[in-house]
C-alpha cells in the first residue's frame, strides 16, 4: 500500500516534469537595430530617413569621406610622397594594392546607397508626396554623378586620352543587386568607356538639375544636400574636364546669377569648424564628432600636423613667392608653417584640414564655379576675356596682399596666358580639395612623380575583381 | 557521471570513533595490476569495521588498525576487489585487476548519457585529470594539445589570454567557424570572442578554471557528436568538473610558481649598422638603376636626401646613443597560482568546492593576467527515485593587456622595426619623443616620407595606455532527475551562461595617438553582457533484459538562447594625467557613447536509442531536430541523424584460443551534423539599419540578406579498431575517418562592382572533405620487479583535405591563401622567386612559362620619383610579374599529421614524465621576416647584412632601394616548411614517503619540477612555427604575421592532500 503510494507520488512529480516542456519562443528573433526594407520605405517619415541614409553612404570612409580627394592630391605637384596610402602616392601601386582596392569598393559601395535607393523609391511610389519623391530622385542622381566622377578619374585615362574618349573607363553599374542577382554572370560588367562613363555622369546630372530644390530652409541642408546649384557647378566642372568650354560657363552662370552664393571675407571661413555651413561651400559632405569616417581616414588625420600628419605640403609651400605671394592669405591663415620653407625637408602641413575626424568633406565651392565659370570663358573668347579676368580677381583678390596689384587686360599678354593664370589660381585656391591632378592631365601636362599619358598614372583595376570577373580589362602596365 | 553516482554502494561510513585501544599504522600503495600505477580513490577498508580510507593520488594510504590481526579489503569501481591480511607488517601494498563485468571507464555523451569506454562504437577520446592537473595551463585548450589523436591545438601567440585554435579532424568550415562545441557539465557554453571590440584579448575558456576539470571528452565521429546536431561539425568538447563521493572528505592544496622568458627574440641591428643600412637605401635610391639603358640613362631619384639616418648623442657622453629595443620590451613573466578544493559526501549528498587564484605576467612589459574563480557542485539524493543537484562557478578574470600584432602601436610592430640609433629616454628620465609624441627622431629624417608610419614609443605605450579587459562569469546549471520506474529517469535541466567583460582602453597625452589628437587623455570603455539560458527536458530509459539485452532509450527537448547586449562610453580632456577613468567632473570632451544588441534562438528535439547483446553486438541510432533563429525562414529547421554498429570479435568462441590477445572490437559510424557557429545573429535577413548623417538621422542598408540560408551539413563516416594484447599492456585505438561536408556555409565574396555591404552574401555552396587515419597506442613498456616502470602513450593524425565545390567562379581569397576547388583549403597561390640577379642585385621571379623576370627597383626617368621597372634575365623591359604568373603551390598553412609522444617512468614514489608534440606537411608564411627585411625607413634583422652590394655575389637578399614595392611582394621566398618536434614538457615529481607524510598530518605530498616548450628541432627560421596570427580564419591559417611567440617555463609546484 505504502510502496503504491510513492510510485503514484513519483509519477506525479514526473508528468509534472514532462509538462515543462512547453512551448517556448526562442527561433523568432527581431534584430533590435535594423528595420525590414518594407518598414523603411513604408511612410513619408522613413522614406525621408531612407533618402539621409543616401548621404550616410557617401561618407564612406575610403571614398567621398575624404580619401577619394586624397588620391587625387597626393599624386599631384602640390605635395610629398606620402607612402600611408598604398603605392598611390609614388605610383608604386600594384593590382592587389589595398588602399586601391579599398577605393574602388568604397565607390561602388557609394552607388548601391543611391541604387537602391532609387529602386525602393519606384517600388513604393506615391508612399511620400510627389515633390519629395522627385527630390529624392534628384538627390540619388547627384551622388551617383559624384561617385562616378571621381571613379573614372581615378581608374581611368583623361577624357581628352583619345580623341573620341572611347577609351576604357570603370563598370557602370545601375541597379543594386540583391541575392538572387548578386552571382549572376549578368554582374560580370565590363568596362564602359570614358564617354559612356561621361554621358552617365552628364544624364544624371541634368535630371538632378531639374528634380532638385533650389534651396532648403537650414543651413545643414543648403550644405550638406544637393542642389540645384550643387549639380551646376559639378556640370560645369564635368564639361571643363570633356572640353566643352561654352557650357561650361553657361553652367557656372545660372549659379552666380542665381546670387544664393558669395565667397567669404576670409578664404579660411570654409575651412573652420564654425563655419562650414556659408553659402561658399555649395555642397561637402557633412560630418560630426559622432558620424565620421574615423580617425584613421579622415581628412584632418591626413593633413593635419598634429594628427596623423601622413600628407606633407612643401611642394605647395615652395611655389615661388612671386607667384603665390609670401603675404597670399592662402599661405597665411592656411600653411603652417606659415613661413616659406627654406629646403625641401622642412615639412609643410595644410591648415584646411586639422580637427581629429570632423572635417566637412568640400565637393563643390563657390570659389570653383567662379573659375570654372572664367576658365570656360577666357576658353571660348577668341582674345583675352575681359569678363574672365573679373572673375578670377574676384577670387585672388580676397587672398592676395594690398602690395600685389591685381588683374587688368594688360596683365596678359595672350590668351593662353590668362588661361594659365586661372589654372595657376585653381592650384592656389583648391589646393588639397581634389583638383589638382586632374587640371594638370586634363591639360596634357605632367605632375612632379608622372607624366601625362604614363601607364601608370592612373590607379590598378583591383585584383579581386579582376580574377572574378572574365570581362574586366586591367589598365595597362599593371 | 551520473552512472557512477547510481551505482555506487556506500563503501565507507566513516566515523569518528577511532579504534581506543591499542593501535598500530599501516601503509601501502594500491597499484593497477594492467599498467603498474598507483590507484588513486581506491577504498581500504578494515574488514568487519567502518574503518577505512581513500588512496591519495599515487595510490598510497596509510590506516591504523588494531595491534595485531585484521584483513583490509581494497576495492574500487571498475576493479575487482581484493583482501589481503595485514599479518605483522607495517606495508601492505595491493594490486588491483580491473573488472571486465564493471564499467572501468566511461564517457559522457550528453543529455544524461554515458558510455564505457569498452562499449563505444563512435569515436571518442578522452583527457583525465592527471593529465590537466600536472600542466601549469590557465585555459583547458592548451592543456589539450599534442594529448589526444585527431585534435589539434594551436596555440597561436604567447600573448596572455589569446585563444586557442583547436581543429578536431581538420578544419570543417571555410566562412563559418571551426572551433568546437564546449559542454561544460551538460550545458553548451559560449565560446565566442565577443570581447575584443577594443582589440583586447578574450578566451572565454579561461573562465574555467583547468584544475576543477575531471575530464575531457572530444567526440569526434558523427554518431558520438548528433546528439548535438546543427552544432557538432567541428565536434564536441564536454567536459566534466568534479563532484563530490561518499567518503571522508578530502581536502587538497595545490600550488605553483613559474617563470617564463621568450625562447628566441628578433636580432635586430644596432645603432651604427641601422645608420649604415638606411643610407644605403638611400644612396641605392638617388643613384638609380646600374642598368645603363633606356631612358632612365644616369638619372636617380634625388627627391631622397642623401642622408637619412645619422647618429645622436642626447645624453652627451662622447658616444652615439643606441637603443635595443627588444631589450626594452621584453622580460621574464613569471605565473603563480594557488588552489583549494574540498570534497565529500554521505549517501544524501555529496559535494565539491574549490577556489583558486592565479596571477600570470607575460613576456611582454606590462603584460598581466590575473583570475580568481570559486566552485561549488552539489549533488542530493534524498529519495533514492529522485536526485538533485547543481554545478555553479564564478570567475573574474583581470588581464592587462598589450597591443599586439594587428596595431601599428603594437610590441611586434613599432617595437622590432623602431630606430635603435636613437635614446629610449632622455638623460632627465623622460621617455624620448618627438613634438608629435611619437618616437624622437634623433638625427634621423622624420620616416613619414620614407615608411608608412611614424614609430611609437613602445616602452611608453605599453607603461602609459591600458588595454584592459575585465571579465566576470557565472556558469551555472541545476538539475532534478526522478525514476518513477525503474530504469526511467525524466530529467529536468537548467544552465546559466552570464558574462560580462568590461574593456578599459586609455591613451595618454604624453603619447602620439588618440589620446594626444582629442586633448587630455582618452578613455573608451565597453561593457558587453552575454546572457545564454539553455533549458533542457529529457527521459532516459536503460535496461538489461535476460542478463544479454540491454536497451538505452532517449528523448528529450532543448531551448537555448544567447542574448548579447553592449555599450560603451568615451570621455576626453582630462583635467589632469593622474584621471584615467570616465568620472564625474575629471573631463570636459564627451564623446559619443553607443550600443549594440543581438540575439539568437535554438529549439530542438532528440532521441537516441542503443541495444546490445552479451556485450557481443552493438547498435545504436540518434536524431536530433535543430531550428535556429539564425537561419531563413524558409529553412530553420534541420535534421540530424547518425548511428553506429560495434562488433567485439574477441567475445567469439573462434578467438577464444588467442591468450595474448585481450579485447578486439571493430565499429563503425554513420551520421550527418551541422555547423552554425560563427555566423552572425542575423545573416539571413536584409538589414535597414541607422544611418546617420552628421546630425540627421536616417536608415542605411547595412547587409544583403539571403532568406534561403541554412547550416552546413558534414557527413561523418568512422571506421575504427580497438585492441587490447599482452596481458592489456599494449592497448591500441584506431581509426579512418571521411567527413564530407556539403552546403558549406559561405560569406561568398561578391564583385566589388555589384556594391553590396560588407562585398559579401552569406550562401550554401561549397563543398570539402577531411579524410584521415589516428592511431593511439598506450603500451607499458617496462615494468620491473624492483618497481621500476615506463609507460608511454603515443597518437598520431594523418589527414588530408580538399575542396570540392564553391559557390564563386574563382578561388576564394584570403590574404596569400586560397580555398580553390581540387586543392587543400589554406592553399598558398604566389609569384614563384627566382633568387637575386648576382650581376646586378635585382630580385628576380619566374613568369608563367618559368622564364626570369627581375625587377630594377631603383630604375627611374624622373628626378623626383623612383618608378622601377620590369626587365628579362637579358634585360630588356617587359610586362609585370602578375596574377597571371602566380602559381598555386603544393602544399597550403594546415599540418597534415601531428600528434603527441608521452612518456612516464616511474620509481619508488619519483616519476619522470616527457612529452614531445609534432606537426608537419604544412607550409608557413614567414611575415615575420618579410616585415622584417623590409626596404621602408625602419629597423631590420641582422640577416639583411647579407644584402647584395657588389657584382657577382651570390645571396638571396636584393639590393636594398629605398622604399621598394616588390622586391618583397609576397612570393615563395617567404614560404617555408612547417614542421617541428617540440620537447614540449618535461616533469619530475616526487611523492614524499608516507612515514614522512604522516609526521606531517597530512595524507600525502607531492612536489615536481616541469619545464613546458624545452626544446623545438624545426627548419623554421622565424621565432616559432607554431605562430599563427590568423586565430580566426579557416583559409589564411598558417601566417606568421609577427604574433608574439610561446615562451619557455620553468615551474615548480606543490600538491598536499588533508
Amino acid at each position: 500500500m505504502i510502496r503504491n503510494f510513492i510510485s503514484l507520488r513519483q509519477a506525479a512529480v514526473g508528468a509534472a516534469l514532462l509538462t515543462t516542456i512547453t512551448s517556448c519562443d526562442v527561433v523568432d528573433q527581431d534584430p533590435p537595430a535594423a528595420l525590414t526594407t518594407a518598414q523603411a520605405f513604408a511612410n513619408p517619415d522613413r522614406i525621408a530617413k531612407s533618402a539621409v541614409g543616401m548621404y550616410d553612404q557617401l561618407q564612406d570612409a575610403n571614398f567621398m569621406g575624404g580619401r577619394a580627394l586624397i588620391y587625387s592630391d597626393v599624386r599631384s605637384d602640390d605635395t610629398n610622397p606620402a607612402p600611408f596610402f598604398g603605392g598611390i602616392s609614388t605610383f608604386t601601386a600594384i593590382a592587389n594594392d589595398g588602399t586601391v582596392t579599398a577605393a574602388w569598393t568604397g565607390g561602388y559601395r557609394t552607388l548601391y546607397g543611391a541604387n537602391f535607393f532609387l529602386q525602393q523609391i519606384e517600388a513604393n511610389t506615391g508612399k511620400t508626396s510627389p515633390a519629395l519623391e522627385a527630390q529624392y530622385i534628384g538627390e540619388a542622381k547627384f551622388i551617383r554623378a559624384v561617385v562616378y566622377f571621381q571613379l573614372v578619374n581615378l581608374f581611368a585615362q583623361p577624357y581628352n586620352f583619345t580623341a573620341d574618349a572611347s577609351h576604357l573607363g570603370v563598370p557602370l553599374q545601375l541597379v543594386a543587386p540583391d541575392v538572387t542577382t548578386a552571382f549572376d554572370p549578368s554582374q560580370n560588367l565590363p568596362r564602359s568607356t570614358v564617354k559612356q562613363v561621361y554621358d552617365q555622369i552628364e544624364q544624371d546630372l541634368l535630371e538632378a538639375i531639374t528634380a532638385l530644390p533650389e534651396t532648403y530652409t537650414t543651413s545643414f541642408d543648403k550644405t550638406a544636400r544637393a542642389t540645384k546649384d550643387a549639380a551646376r557647378s559639378l556640370l560645369s566642372r564635368v564639361y571643363l574636364y570633356k572640353g566643352q568650354y561654352a557650357d561650361a560657363a553657361r553652367l557656372a552662370g545660372e549659379v552666380i546669377t542665381g546670387g544664393r552664393h558669395a565667397l567669404n571675407p576670409s578664404p579660411a571661413t570654409p575651412f573652420n569648424a564654425t563655419s562650414y555651413q556659408t553659402s561658399e561651400s555649395i555642397f561637402s559632405v557633412a560630418m560630426n564628432t559622432a558620424d565620421n569616417p574615423n580617425t584613421n581616414n579622415a581628412l584632418g588625420q591626413h593633413y593635419g600636423r598634429q594628427r596623423r600628419a601622413d600628407i606633407i605640403v612643401t611642394p605647395y609651400a615652395r611655389i615661388d613667392t612671386n607667384q603665390f605671394r609670401g603675404k597670399d592669405r592662402r599661405r597665411t591663415l592656411l600653411l603652417d608653417p606659415a613661413t616659406f620653407p627654406a629646403t625641401t625637408t622642412t615639412n609643410v602641413f595644410t591648415l584646411k584640414y586639422n580637427n581629429a575626424s570632423f572635417d566637412y568633406v568640400p565637393v563643390v565651392r563657390y570659389s570653383e564655379t567662379l573659375l570654372n565659370r572664367a576658365e570656360g570663358l577666357a576658353q571660348t573668347n577668341a582674345g583675352i576675356s575681359t569678363d574672365a579676368i573679373a572673375l578670377l580677381n574676384q577670387v585672388r583678390n580676397r587672398s592676395k596682399p594690398g602690395y600685389a596689384p591685381a588683374f587688368t587686360a594688360t596683365s596678359f599678354a595672350s590668351k593662353q596666358a590668362l588661361i594659365d593664370a586661372i589654372l595657376f589660381e585653381r592650384r592656389l585656391e583648391l589646393a588639397f580639395e581634389g583638383h589638382r591632378y586632374y587640371d594638370l592631365m586634363r591639360y596634357k601636362r605632367n605632375s612632379s612623380r608622372v607624366n601625362y599619358g604614363a601607364p601608370l598614372a592612373v590607379l590598378p583595376i583591383p585584383l579581386v575583381d579582376l580574377q572574378q570577373n572574365p570581362n574586366l580589362v586591367q589598365n595597362p602596365g599593371y | 557521471m551520473k552512472k557512477i553516482l547510481f551505482s555506487v554502494l556506500p563503501l565507507v561510513a566513516f566515523s569518528a570513533t577511532q579504534v581506543a585501544a591499542q593501535t598500530r599504522t599501516v601503509s601501502g600503495r594500491v597499484t593497477d595490476r594492467g599498467t603498474g600505477q598507483g590507484l588513486p580513490g581506491v577504498t581500504v577498508l578494515l574488514k568487519g569495521t567502518t574503518n577505512g580510507v581513500s588512496t591519495n593520488s599515487d595510490g598510497s594510504y596509510t590506516l591504523s588498525v588494531p595491534a595485531s590481526g585484521g584483513t583490509l579489503i581494497f576495492s574500487s569501481i571498475g576493479f575487482i576487489a581484493m583482501e589481503q591480511p595485514i599479518g605483522t607488517t607495517a606495508q601492505v601494498d595491493a594490486s588491483l585487476s580491473t573488472d571486465a563485468k564493471v564499467l572501468s571507464e566511461v564517457v559522457v555523451t550528453g543529455y544524461g548519457g554515458s558510455q564505457e569506454v569498452k562499449d563505444i562504437t563512435g569515436s571518442v577520446a578522452q583527457l583525465k585529470e592527471e593529465k590537466i592537473l600536472l600542466q601549469p595551463v590557465t585555459s583547458v585548450d592548451q592543456a589539450m594539445q599534442g594529448r589526444m589523436a585527431g585534435v589539434n591545438v594551436n596555440t597561436t601567440s604567447g600573448t596572455l589570454g589569446d585563444q586557442a585554435a583547436v581543429r578536431i579532424r581538420g578544419a570543417n568550415s571555410i566562412s563559418g567557424s571551426s572551433q568546437p562545441l564546449y559542454v561544460v557539465d551538460g550545458v553548451p557554453i559560449n565560446t565566442n570572442d565577443q570581447s575584443n571590440v577594443l582589440g583586447s584579448r578574450y578566451n572565454p575558456l579561461t573562465d574555467i578554471n583547468p584544475n576543477d576539470i575531471q575530464s575531457i571528452d572530444v567526440l569526434k565521429d558523427a554518431s558520438a557528436a548528433a546528439i548535438y546536431g546543427s552544432r557538432a561539425a567541428n565536434g564536441v568538447i564536454v567536459i566534466t568538473t568534479k563532484r563530490g563521493l561518499q567518503g571522508k572528505p578530502k581536502l587538497s592544496v595545490n600550488s605553483f610558481f613559474g617563470v617564463q622568458n621568450a625562447v628566441r627574440t628578433p636580432d635586430v641591428l644596432n645603432g651604427a649598422d641601422f645608420t649604415a643600412i638606411s643610407n644605403e637605401k638611400a644612396a641605392n635610391a638617388r643613384a638609380g638603376s646600374s642598368i645603363e639603358t633606356g631612358a632612365g640613362r644616369g638619372i636617380g631619384n634625388t627627391g631622397v636626401p642623401a642622408i637619412i639616418a645619422a647618429p645622436i648623442d642626447v645624453n652627451g657622453d662622447g658616444i652615439p646613443d643606441e637603443t635595443n629595443w627588444i631589450n626594452e620590451i621584453f622580460r621574464q613573466g613569471t605565473q603563480q597560482n594557488y588552489q583549494v578544493a574540498l570534497s565529500g559526501g554521505t549517501e544524501l549528498a555529496s559535494y565539491y568546492a574549490s577556489a583558486d587564484w592565479n596571477d600570470q605576467k607575460g613576456i611582454i612589459t606590462n603584460n598581466r593576467l590575473r583570475r580568481g574563480s570559486g566552485r561549488l557542485n552539489l549533488d542530493l539524493t534524498p529519495k533514492k527515485w529522485l536526485k538533485s543537484g547543481l554545478s555553479l562557478s564564478y570567475s573574474k578574470t583581470y588581464n592587462q593587456g598589450v597591443n599586439g600584432e594587428n596595431a601599428l602601436a603594437g610590441a611586434t610592430v613599432s617595437g622590432y622595426t623602431a630606430p635603435s640609433n636613437i635614446p629610449a629616454y632622455n638623460p632627465d628620465g623622460t621617455y624620448y619623443l618627438n613634438n608629435l609624441g611619437n618616437l624622437g627622431n634623433g638625427n634621423n629624417l622624420i620616416p613619414g616620407s620614407f615608411s608608412p608610419n611614424a614609430y611609437f614609443h613602445i616602452p611608453g605605450n605599453l607603461r602609459e595606455n591600458r588595454n584592459d579587459n575585465t571579465s566576470q562569469r557565472i556558469l551555472g546549471n541545476g538539475y532534478l532527475t526522478v525514476e518513477p520506474v525503474k530504469g526511467l529517469q525524466l530529467t529536468s535541466r537548467y544552465g546559466i551562461d552570464y558574462t560580462n567583460n568590461f574593456e578599459d582602453q586609455y591613451s595618454s597625452p604624453i603619447l602620439g595617438g588618440l589620446g594626444r589628437q582629442v586633448g587630455q587623455g582618452l578613455v573608451q570603455n565597453y561593457t558587453t553582457t552575454l546572457t545564454q539560458f539553455n533549458w533542457q527536458n529529457y527521459a532516459n530509459y536503460d535496461r538489461t533484459f535476460a542478463e544479454k539485452h540491454t536497451v538505452g532509450v532517449s528523448a528529450g527537448v532543448e531551448y537555448q538562447e544567447t542574448k548579447t547586449k553592449r555599450i560603451y562610453s568615451v570621455a576626453n580632456d582630462f583635467a589632469d594625467n593622474k584621471f584615467q577613468s570616465i568620472l564625474d567632473g575629471l573631463y570636459s570632451g564627451i564623446l559619443t557613447g553607443g550600443g549594440q544588441e543581438f540575439a539568437n534562438g535554438f529549439q530542438s528535439y532528440f532521441a537516441r536509442a542503443s541495444y546490445s547483446f552479451d556485450d557481443r553486438y552493438y547498435a545504436s541510432f540518434s536524431v536530433r531536430a535543430d531550428e535556429a533563429s539564425t537561419f531563413g525562414v524558409d529553412n530553420r529547421r534541420g535534421y540530424f541523424p547518425g548511428g553506429s554498429v560495434g562488433w567485439r570479435i574477441s567475445k567469439e568462441s573462434f578467438m577464444q584460443g588467442l591468450s595474448f590477445l585481450n579485447d578486439l572490437k571493430l565499429r563503425a559510424s554513420y551520421g550527418s551534423v551541422g555547423n552554425s557557429n560563427g555566423i552572425g545573429s542575423y545573416a539571413s535577413r536584409t538589414l535597414i539599419g541607422g544611418g546617420q548623417y552628421a546630425e540627421v538621422n536616417g536608415f542605411s542598408i547595412s547587409q544583403v540578406g539571403n532568406p534561403a540560408l541554412q547550416w552546413e551539413k558534414s557527413n561523418k563516416l568512422d571506421i575504427g579498431l580497438d585492441a587490447s594484447f599482452l596481458d592489456s599492456r599494449v592497448n591500441m585505438v584506431f581509426d579512418y575517418f571521411n567527413n564530407d561536408i556539403s552546403g558549406l556555409l559561405l560569406f561568398a565574396p561578391v564583385l566589388r562592382t555589384t556594391g553590396i555591404p560588407g562585398a559579401s552574401v552569406s550562401r550554401n555552396i561549397g563543398g570539402m572533405y577531411n579524410r584521415g587515419v589516428e592511431l593511439t597506442l598506450n603500451t607499458v613498456n617496462v615494468r620491473a620487479d624492483n618497481g621500476f616502470s615506463w609507460t608511454s602513450s603515443i597518437n598520431g593524425t594523418i589527414i588530408k583535405n580538399r575542396v570540392t565545390e564553391l559557390a564563386t567562379p574563382n578561388d576564394i581569397i584570403s590574404g596569400v591563401q586560397r580555398a580553390s576547388v581540387s586543392r587543400s583549403l589554406g592553399v598558398y597561390f604566389l609569384p614563384e622567386w627566382a633568387g637575386v640577379n648576382p650581376e646586378n642585385g635585382n630580385a628576380q621571379f619566374f613568369d608563367k612559362d618559368g622564364n626570369i623576370k627581375q625587377y630594377d627597383a631603383a630604375y627611374t626617368t624622373n628626378a623626383n620619383a623612383t618608378q622601377g621597372r620590369w626587365l628579362t634575365a637579358t634585360g630588356e623591359t617587359t610586362t609585370p610579374i602578375g596574377p597571371a604568373d602566380f602559381k598555386y603551390q603544393d602544399k597550403g598553412g594546415y599540418p597534415t599529421f601531428f600528434g603527441g609522444f608521452d612518456n612516464t617512468f616511474s620509481f619508488k614514489g619519483v616519476e619522470l614524465g616527457v612529452f614531445l608534440q609534432y606537426s608537419g606537411g604544412n607550409q608557413i608564411f614567414n611575415g615575420y621576416r618579410q616585415a622584417l627585411l623590409s626596404t621602408n625607413f625602419q629597423n631590420n634583422i641582422e640577416e639583411i647584412k647579407d644584402r647584395w652590394t657588389t657584382p657577382g655575389q651570390q645571396t638571396d637578399i636584393q639590393k636594398l632601394v629605398l622604399r621598394d614595392p616588390l622586391s618583397n611582394q609576397a612570393s615563395t621566398r617567404w614560404l617555408e616548411r612547417g614542421d617541428f618536434l617540440r620537447i614540449r614538457q618535461v616533469s619530475l615529481g616526487y611523492n614524499l614517503p608516507q612515514s614522512l607524510v604522516q609526521r606531517l598530518g597530512i595524507s600525502n605530498a607531492r612536489v615536481y619540477g616541469l619545464v613546458q616548450n624545452l626544446y623545438n628541432f624545426t627548419s623554421y627560421s622565424g621565432l616559432d612555427p607554431e605562430v599563427n596570427t590568423n586565430r580566426t580564419s579557416n583559409i589564411a591559417y598558417g601566417t606568421d604575421g609577427r604574433s608574439l611567440p610561446p615562451p619557455r617555463s620553468f615551474t615548480f609546484g606543490i600538491n598536499l592532500g588533508i
